[in-house]
C-alpha cells in the first residue's frame, strides 16, 4: 500500500512544483542564515579558546608605578605563576592615529602572525591585524614613528587585544584611529626614548598557573617593598612631593603640638612648685604669728596685775593681743588658701602631665602611621584586571554567544512556521480527496497509512531543505561570510572552520522531526473522520462558520464568511507575520540602537576636549572644569559592564545634571535604569573589582544622558567617598584645546573622536540590517503568497461558481482577495507593537557585554512605514494572486459534478 | 429567435485522443419557451449547455443569445454576457458551502440593480425557514430550491439547469419542476434544460434530440403536461 501511494509523491511535486519549490528554497535559506550564524558563532568560539590556549592567554593583568625587580619577579614566579612584562606607550602617527607599542613576547600572550615573520630588528615592526587592514599595511610596508621608518615584517594579532579598544571604557572599536604593535626590546627602547613619547604604561600579564589566586597575587604585590622615588615620571614625583610636602606639615603640626604641651607641662609644674612654696611660707607665717599671739597674750598676763596702776599700759597691751590675734587669724586663712592653690596647681599639672603623655602618644603613632603610609603606600598597583572582566579579550567570542543560542531557537521556530504552511497545503490536499480517502478506509486502508503518507512530502521537503541549507550554511559561502562581520571588526587571527556534530545532528534531523510532529497533529484530525463522512465530503460548521452576521452588507458578509472558513490559513498568514515582524524589528531595533547611539552621544558631549589626567596639577588648568571621574562594575547575565561614576560641580556647564549631596547619592543615566531594571529612590550597588570594595548607592533621580552606562554625583560627596582631597580631579572639560603637559594625561578625548566612533557602529552594522530587513521581507512575501494562494485554491469552485454567474475580475478580487486586507491589516496592527514589544524585552540580552544604554524607542514614522511596507507588500501578492483568479476556469465548478 | 445556434462544433483532446464532441448543431428557440435537450450519454448535450453558458468555448459555428455572440465573448464582456443574460442550475447544487442560503441567493442578486425580491422569493422557494442555515443543513431539494432562488433572483432571460432533478426524489423532482414552470409562467423565463429524465419532455415547449453530437430531432410538444402530473420522475 505504501509503495503505491509513494508513487504519488513525484506526481503531487510535479502537480505544484512552484508552490514546494518555493518552501524547499525557504527552507534552504533560513536553514543556511541560522547554520551559517550558528557555525560561525561556534568557529568563533572555539577559536578563541583554542587560540587563547595556544597563546598562553593571560589569566589576569596588572598595571604598576613602578617596574617590579627582578627579585620581586623571581619570587612571584617561584610560586608556581608564569609572569611577563608587557610595557606600552602610545605613539601617535601623522595620519592621527594612535599606535601602542609593545615589545615582542615569549610567554604570554604570544602573537599569532597572519604574515610575515616577528620584528627582529631594530627598525622592524608587527602591525595588528585589523589596524594594518584599515591603514593598507602589508609585510613590507615603511611606517614613520617618532621620526623614524619602521619596515612592517608581519601582521599579526595577539588575544588580548582581540577587541582592541584604546580604553577600557570604550564602546566601539575603531581601528582606523587605533591599533597595537609589536616591536624588538632595542626597538621598543629606542622609540620610548625619543622626544614624542608620553607616559609608559607598565603592565605585566600573569599565567596562575593554578598555583595561586589572582588575589593571592595582588596582596603579594602589594606586600612588595616599593620605593615611590624610584619611579622616574617627574610628574608622579610631583604628586609624591606633593604627598610629601602635606607629610611634613602634619608631622610638623604634631610636634608642634608636642612641643607646646611639653611647655604647659613645664609651666604647670613650676606653679605647682611656686604655690607649694606659697604655701609652706604661709604655714610658716601663720606658725609665726600665732607664736607672736602666744607671746602678747603671755604679756598681757604678766601686766594685768598692774593694769590697774597704769590703766594706758593695759589698754594698749589688750590692743596688741587683739592684733596679733587677728594678725594669726589672717595668716591661717592665707596659708589655708595657700594650701587650695597648691592642691589646684598640682591637678593642673596631673592633667597637663596626662595631655603631655597624650601627645606624645599621638606624635608617636602619627610618625609611625605616617612613615608606612608613605612608605608602603601609594601603592604600587593601578590596575587590576582579569581575563574575564577585560573588554579586550574574547570580544568577538562574547558577542556571538547569543547568535548560537538565539540562532538555533529561531530555526526550530521558522521551522515550525513552514512546516505549518506545509500542513495547510497538506490539508488542501486532504480536503481535495476526502472522497478517495473515505473510500480507501472502506477498503480497509488504515489511518496511521495515509497519515505517513501525507506527512512524507512535507516531511521530505524539510528533510532536503535542512541539508542543503546546512550544506550551504557550512560552505565558505555560509560561515565563512558570516565570519567576515567579526573579522571586520574584531582583531582576529584566521580561524579554522569547525563543523560541530551537534549543528550537523540539529539540521539533519530538527526539520524532519518538526515536520512530522507539526504535520502529524495538524492532519491526524483531518483523517480521523469516517469513513462516510470522507466519501460525503462533509463539511462541519463550526461555531465560526455559523455565526450571525446581522444586517452586514452582502459583500462584508462574503469577505468575513470567507475568512472564518479560511481561518486557519489566515492565521498561518498572521503567524508568518509576525514572526517575519520580529526578524525585521531585531534588524530595526540594531538600526535604531546603533543610529540613537551615534547621534546621541554626539548630542550630549557638550565638550569639545576631555582630558584624562593620571597625574592632575595642583591648579585646574584655565578654561577648564574640572570632574572626579572614575570607573565601577555592575554584573548583568555573566556581563561585568564598566559604570562611569562622574562627580561634578553644580554648575558645570558640560553635563546638564543637578546633583544632590550624599556620599551615596546618585543620578542615574535612564541607560542604569532600563539596563538594570532600577528606578528613582533604589538601591544599587557597583564594584570596585580591583580594590574588592562594594560601593552602595541610592538613586536620587534620573538623567536622560546616553554616553555610556553613567552616574553622577555631587563632586565634594564623591571626593569625600572615595576619599580624595577636598579640590581632587582628575578629568578637565573644556570647549576649546587647552595647553595641558602630556606627561599628566591618560588621554585626550575629543568631540569628533566620539562621533566618528559612534558612526562606526551604523556602518558596521548595516549589512546585518540590510540583511534582517530583506529576509523578513523575503519571508513574509512568500508565506503570504503560498498562503493567499491555497486559499484561492481552496476556493476555486467558489470562485469558478460566480465567474459563471457573471462577476467581473473587479468583483471578484473585492470578493476574493480584499478579504484578506482585513486579515493583514489587523494582523499588521497586532503584529506591529507585539513584535515590537517582544523584541525590546530580547533585544538587551543581544548586547548585555555592550556597557551603553540601549535606546529602542522608534519614531512614529517608523510604525507607519512598516505598516506601509506590509500593505505594500500584499498589494503586491495581491497582484500576482489576481492573475490566479484569471485562471481559474468557469469550468471547475464542471468537475463537481461527479 | 432568442437562442440561436448554427454549426456548433467543440472537439476535445488532440491527435489519438482527439474526439468531437459537437460536430455542428443547429437550432434555436424563441422567447420564454422552455426546451429539454436529450440524449444519450456522450451525445454532447452538456458540452452545448456549456457552450451556451460560456463555460466551455466552442471550436467554430455561433451561438446568439438576445442577439449576442457568444462565440469570441473573453473576460469581463463574457462576464457581463452571463450576468445580463443568463442564469444557472447545476445538478449537484453548487451552493457556496459557507454562506446560508440568504447569503448564497444575495451572491446573485448583488449582480442585478433590479433584482427579484429576495424576500418574495425565499417564500415562493419554500425556503423561509431555512434562509439563516448553511447548505449542509438542507436537504437536496431545498439545496436545489436555493440554487434555483439564486439563478432566478437576478431574473435572468435564459436559465439554463444542468440536470436539475438528476440528484433528487421523484417527488423531490416533481416540487422542483412546477417550480421551474410556475417561473417561467411568471417571469417569461427561457429554459434550456438537459436531463436524462424522459417524463420531463413532456412539460416543455420544444423537445431536442442530440446523437453523435449532431441535432437527430427536435419538435415542439403541441400539448403539455403540467408538471404537477409529471409521472416515473
Amino acid at each position: 500500500m505504501r509503495k503505491i501511494l509513494r508513487k504519488r509523491i513525484p506526481r503531487e511535486i510535479r502537480e505544484n512544483f512552484f508552490r514546494y519549490l518555493a518552501l524547499f528554497v525557504m527552507i534552504v535559506f533560513c536553514m543556511y542564515i541560522i547554520i551559517a550564524l550558528v557555525d560561525a558563532a561556534e568557529t568563533i568560539m572555539q577559536g578563541t579558546a583554542n587560540n587563547q590556549r595556544l597563546t598562553h592567554a593571560e589569566d589576569l593583568q596588572i598595571t604598576v608605578f613602578n617596574r617590579l625587580t627582578a627579585s620581586q619577579i623571581s619570587e612571584i614566579e617561584e610560586r608556581g605563576v608564569t609572569v611577563e612584562a608587557h610595557f606600552s606607550f602610545d605613539e601617535s602617527l601623522p595620519d592621527g592615529s594612535v599606535l601602542r607599542i609593545f615589545e615582542n613576547r615569549e610567554k604570554i600572550d604570544t602573537l599569532m602572525l597572519e604574515s610575515g615573520r616577528e620584528a627582529s630588528e631594530d627598525n622592524e615592526i608587527v602591525i595588528e591585524k585589523r589596524y594594518a587592514e584599515v591603514h593598507d599595511l602589508h609585510d613590507g610596508s615603511v611606517i614613520e614613528i617618532a621620526g623614524n621608518e619602521y619596515i612592517v615584517t608581519g601582521i599579526a594579532t595577539s588575544v588580548d587585544y582581540d577587541a582592541p579598544f584604546r580604553k577600557f571604557s570604550d564602546t566601539a572599536i575603531d581601528s582606523a584611529a587605533f591599533g597595537t604593535a609589536f616591536v624588538t626590546a632595542e626597538g621598543y627602547t629606542g622609540i620610548r626614548n625619543s622626544e614624542s613619547t608620553v607616559t609608559e604604561d607598565l603592565t605585566y600579564a600573569f599565567i596562575l598557573n593554578g598555583s595561586m589566586t589572582s588575589d593571592e597575587l595582588k596582596e603579594m604585590i602589594r606586600d612588595f617593598p616599593f620605593d615611590y622615588s624610584e619611579v622616574d615620571d617627574p610628574y608622579y614625583q610631583e604628586m609624591l612631593a606633593d604627598s610629601y610636602g602635606k607629610k611634613d606639615e602634619i608631622l610638623d603640626g604634631i610636634n608642634e603640638l608636642f612641643d607646646g604641651v611639653s611647655e604647659l607641662l613645664d609651666g604647670s609644674e613650676e606653679l605647682r612648685d611656686g604655690a607649694g612654696e606659697l604655701r609652706d611660707g604661709l604655714r610658716e607665717l601663720q606658725e609665726g604669728t600665732g607664736e607672736f599671739a602666744n607671746g602678747i597674750d603671755s604679756i598681757s598676763g604678766r601686766i594685768s596685775p598692774y593694769a590697774g596702776m597704769v590703766p594706758a599700759l593695759g589698754a594698749a597691751v589688750e590692743g596688741a593681743r587683739e592684733g596679733a590675734g587677728e594678725i594669726n587669724d589672717g595668716a591661717r586663712e592665707a596659708y589655708e588658701g595657700s594650701c587650695e592653690l597648691y592642691d589646684g596647681t598640682k591637678e593642673l599639672y596631673d592633667g597637663v602631665s596626662e595631655l603631655y603623655d597624650g601627645v606624645s602618644e599621638l606624635r608617636d603613632e602619627s610618625n609611625e602611621l605616617i612613615d608606612r603610609f608613605f612608605t608602603q603606600g601609594p601603592d604600587n598597583i593601578t590596575s587590576f584586571v582579569l581575563r574575564e572582566e577585560n573588554v579586550r579579550i574574547g570580544g568577538a567570542a562574547g558577542d556571538v554567544v547569543i547568535n548560537k543560542l538565539a540562532g538555533m531557537v529561531a530555526g526550530v521556530i521558522l521551522i515550525i512556521m513552514f512546516t505549518y504552511v506545509l500542513s495547510v497545503f497538506v490539508i488542501h490536499q486532504i480536503q481535495k480527496e476526502s472522497s478517495v480517502i473515505g473510500a480507501l478506509y472502506a477498503l480497509g486502508v488504515k489511518k496511521k497509512d495515509l497519515l505517513r503518507h501525507y506527512i512524507t512530502l512535507p516531511t521530505i521537503v524539510c528533510f532536503l531543505g535542512g541539508i542543503t541549507g546546512a550544506l550551504l550554511g557550512f560552505s565558505k559561502y555560509g560561515c565563512e561570510w558570516q565570519m567576515a562581520d567579526s573579522y571586520a571588526y574584531y582583531s582576529l587571527p584566521s580561524i579554522e572552520k569547525v563543523i560541530p556534530a551537534y549543528l550537523i545532528i540539529y539540521s539533519i534531523v530538527m526539520p524532519p522531526v518538526v515536520s512530522v510532529i507539526v504535520n502529524a497533529i495538524v492532519i491526524n484530525k483531518r483523517l480521523s473522520k469516517t469513513a462516510l463522512s470522507l466519501i460525503r465530503n462533509e463539511q462541519k460548521i463550526g461555531k465560526t462558520g455559523n455565526v450571525d452576521l446581522g444586517k452586514m452588507k452582502y459583500l462584508n458578509r462574503f469577505r468575513v464568511r470567507q475568512m472564518l472558513k479560511e481561518k486557519r490559513t489566515a492565521f498561518t498568514v498572521v503567524f508568518g507575520m509576525f514572526i517575519c515582524l520580529v526578524i525585521l524589528m531585531l534588524g530595526l531595533d540594531c538600526y535604531v540602537l546603533c543610529d540613537s547611539i551615534g547621534e546621541l552621544n554626539s548630542s550630549d558631549t557638550h565638550y569639545e576636549y576631555m582630558y584624562t589626567y593620571k597625574y592632575p596639577s595642583d591648579e585646574v588648568p584655565e578654561g577648564g572644569e574640572p570632574c572626579f571621574i572614575t570607573s565601577l562594575k555592575k554584573e548583568k547575565n555573566g556581563y561585568s559592564l564598566d559604570i562611569t561614576v562622574i562627580g561634578i560641580d553644580e554648575d558645570n556647564p558640560y553635563y546638564d545634571v543637578e546633583t544632590v549631596s550624599g556620599k551615596n547619592m546618585i543620578i542615574a543615566s535612564e541607560g542604569i535604569l532600563t539596563r538594570y531594571g532600577v528606578g528613582v529612590g533604589d538601591k544599587i550597588i557597583f564594584s570596585d573589582n580591583a580594590e574588592g570594595i562594594d560601593y552602595g548607592f541610592t538613586i536620587a533621580g534620573t538623567t536622560p544622558y546616553s554616553v555610556g552606562l553613567s552616574v553622577f554625583m555631587d563632586i565634594d560627596s564623591m571626593r569625600e567617598l572615595f576619599g580624595e582631597d577636598d579640590d581632587y580631579y582628575n578629568v578637565v572639560l573644556a570647549d576649546h584645546e587647552l595647553d595641558i603637559e602630556e606627561g599628566r594625561l591618560y588621554s585626550i578625548t575629543r568631540k569628533e573622536d566620539i562621533e566618528k566612533a559612534s558612526d562606526i557602529f551604523v556602518d558596521l552594522m548595516a549589512p546585518m540590517f540590510i540583511m534582517m530587513i530583506s529576509a523578513s521581507s523575503i519571508i513574509f512575501c512568500i508565506v503570504m503568497y503560498l498562503m493567499m494562494s491555497v486559499m484561492i485554491d481552496r476556493a476555486a469552485f467558489g470562485i469558478s461558481l460566480v465567474k459563471i454567474f457573471g462577476y467581473r475580475k473587479r468583483e471578484l478580487k473585492k470578493l476574493y482577495l480584499d478579504g484578506n486586507l482585513l486579515v493583514v491589516v489587523i494582523g499588521a496592527v497586532i503584529g506591529i507593537p507585539l513584535s515590537k514589544m517582544l523584541m525590546d524585552a530580547i533585544f538587551p540580552t543581544f548586547v548585555g557585554n555592550v556597557a551603553c544604554p540601549v535606546p529602542l524607542g522608534f519614531e512614529w514614522y517608523y510604525y507607519l512605514i512598516i505598516f506601509a511596507g506590509i500593505m505594500l507588500c500584499y498589494e503586491l501578492i495581491n497582484l500576482l494572486l489576481t492573475r490566479k483568479l484569471d485562471r481559474i476556469i468557469p469550468a471547475e465548478v464542471l468537475k463537481n459534478r461527479e | 429567435m432568442y437562442l440561436e445556434l448554427k454549426d456548433v462544433k467543440k472537439s476535445y483532446g488532440q491527435d489519438g485522443s482527439y474526439v468531437q464532441v459537437l460536430k455542428g448543431v443547429n437550432t434555436g428557440l424563441e422567447r420564454g419557451q422552455m426546451c429539454v435537450i436529450q440524449g444519450t450519454s456522450g451525445s454532447g448535450k452538456s458540452t452545448l449547455l456549456n457552450c451556451i453558458g460560456g463555460l466551455d468555448v466552442m471550436d467554430s459555428g455561433s451561438i446568439k443569445v438576445d442577439g449576442t455572440e457568444v462565440f469570441g465573448l473573453k473576460g469581463d464582456a463574457l462576464a457581463d454576457y452571463r450576468r445580463d443574460n443568463l442564469g444557472f442550475i447545476f445538478q449537484f447544487y453548487n451552493l457556496v458551502p459557507n454562506l446560508t442560503v440568504l447569503e448564497n441567493i444575495q451572491v446573485c442578486e448583488y449582480l442585478t440593480k433590479n433584482p427579484l425580491n429576495i424576500d418574495e422569493l425565499i417564500e415562493t422557494l419554500g425556503l423561509s425557514e431555512h434562509r439563516n442555515k448553511m447548505p449542509s443543513q438542507l436537504s437536496g431539494g431545498q439545496q436545489q430550491r436555493c440554487a434555483i432562488a439564486r439563478a432566478l433572483v437576478k431574473n435572468p432571460k435564459l436559465l439554463l439547469c444542468d440536470e436539475p432533478t438528476g440528484a433528487l426524489d421523484s417527488s423531490t423532482s416533481r416540487d422542483i419542476l412546477v417550480l421551474l414552470e410556475q417561473i417561467n409562467e411568471k417571469y417569461g423565463t427561457t429554459m434550456l434544460i438537459v436531463t436524462h429524465n424522459n417524463s420531463i419532455k413532456n412539460m416543455v415547449h420544444k423537445v431536442i434530440y442530440l446523437k453523435d453530437g449532431l441535432v437527430k430531432k427536435e419538435y415542439f410538444n403541441e400539448t403539455r403536461i403540467p408538471a404537477c402530473e409529471l409521472e416515473d420522475l
